[in-house]
């Protein structure tokens, strides 16, 4: 165990507002953008994400940790006994407390799954909004999204009608 | 020094909003791309800046690409697709008007052919059901001309059809056989060959 932990390359990540959060490489490579700048050799040992705050990239690291695969994790050693689909279990109970948060959380953690590219995180807090534009009407959907309506009321029952099957 | 992510800053690192919305751009390249064919479609009448964002063919791609690939099936007036995974559930994609059949599709655009009973001749068109568009394909009206099936021609990105020429009043013989058409192309389906002996194998394939 202590070979494998010794063998493990950190990396320095540091948030605007002055906070330094060090993972293993393999974690802050769950993130499509950093893995490029690690790949493309524009990465020295600290990576400064310009846009994300402590707060919500403090929680971005939690879920890259646990979402790394196993072979590179810490607490990896469990993996040989457990089988594949009570991992899978284990991550989708784990994934449905992560995202017990706010909405203003949620969708800082959309901004921030988009910039850093990883699918996964993405996957997770789009789909509550997702789901949440299906079901509702055109006004809970402006509101939700805090957006406004820039159709003129005309134009608006016109796109209605030749879409009509879509409001049914 | 930290490494800044300037490449990625110019590429627009803007900073997260935490006034309980998000950037329009997030909403469409992340958010919309997402939705069912009915939500997006609802969607688009949400906003008008919206609408146009999905109405680009960059967006008609990313949302396809987000779509399962699901058998489709037809139901009087109704095109359907098979979630196989979902316990055998039927979608509705989108509701079509008796004259319209179905033919062919590939990526999300579907061929639909109709008879036009003045000319005695089938009119193609192509549908996106994403968005409703809609366009005729005139360069195969009064050609006489059957679909085989439609393909994504890999070397160009192009969408294209094969087609086949049968005798078709006073269709002249060398004119007979196989045409391929890229959609979007304002030429004529080109003739590439004609295999009397195989000619059965290949008309007996339907497409739907």
């Amino acid at each position: 165990m202590a070979t494998r932990e010794a063998g493990k390359k950190m990396i320095m990540l540091k948030s605007p507002d002055g906070m330094e959060f060090e993972v293993e490489e393999a974690v802050a490579m769950e993130s499509q953008t950093i893995r490029k700048m690690i790949e493309d050799d524009c990465a020295d040992t600290a990576i400064l994400i310009p846009n994300i705050n402590s707060k919500i990239l403090s929680r971005v690291i939690e879920y890259c940790n646990k979402h790394v695969p196993t072979t590179g994790a810490t607490g990896a050693a469990a993996s040989d006994t457990v089988a594949p689909a009570a991992l899978a279990e284990d991550l989708k109970i784990w994934d449905a407390e992560f995202i017990k948060v706010n909405r203003a959380t949620r969708f800082d953690l959309i901004q921030a799954a988009s910039y850093l590219n990883i699918k996964g995180l993405l996957d997770l807090t789009s789909q509550t909004t997702i789901d949440t534009i299906s079901d509702n009407s055109l006004e809970e959907i402006r509101s939700f999204l805090s957006t406004k309506n820039d159709y003129l009321p005309e134009e608006e029952q016109t796109i209605r009608r030749e879409n009509q099957w879509a409001f049914q | 020094m930290p490494t800044t992510m300037a490449k990625a800053a110019r590429a627009g690192a803007a900073p997260l909003r935490h006034d309980g919305s998000l950037p329009e751009e997030i909403v469409v390249w992340e958010i919309l791309v997402r939705l069912d064919p009915k939500s997006l479609l609802r969607c688009r009448t949400v906003r008008r800046t919206w609408r146009h964002a999905t109405s680009t063919r960059a967006f008609l791609l990313a949302h396809h690409a987000h779509q399962p690939a699901l058998p489709i099936a037809l139901d009087e007036e109704y095109i359907l697709t098979v979630d196989r995974l979902a316990a055998a559930q039927l979608h509705t994609v989108a509701h079509l008007d008796k004259a319209f059949n179905p033919e062919a599709s590939c990526d999300g655009l579907l061929i639909l052919s109709r008879c036009n009973n003045m000319t005695d001749t089938i009119d193609f068109s192509v549908c996106n059901l994403a968005t409703r568009q809609f366009a005729p394909l005139q360069q195969l009206h009064e050609l006489g001309l059957r679909l085989l099936g439609m393909y994504s021609h890999e070397p160009t990105g192009e969408y294209r059809l094969l087609l086949e020429r049968h005798s078709y009043n006073e269709t002249p013989e060398d004119q007979l056989g196989y045409y391929v058409f890229a959609l979007g192309s304002h030429q004529s389906p080109r003739y590439i060959g004609w295999q009397e002996s195989t000619s059965q194998c290949f008309t007996s394939l339907g497409m739907r």
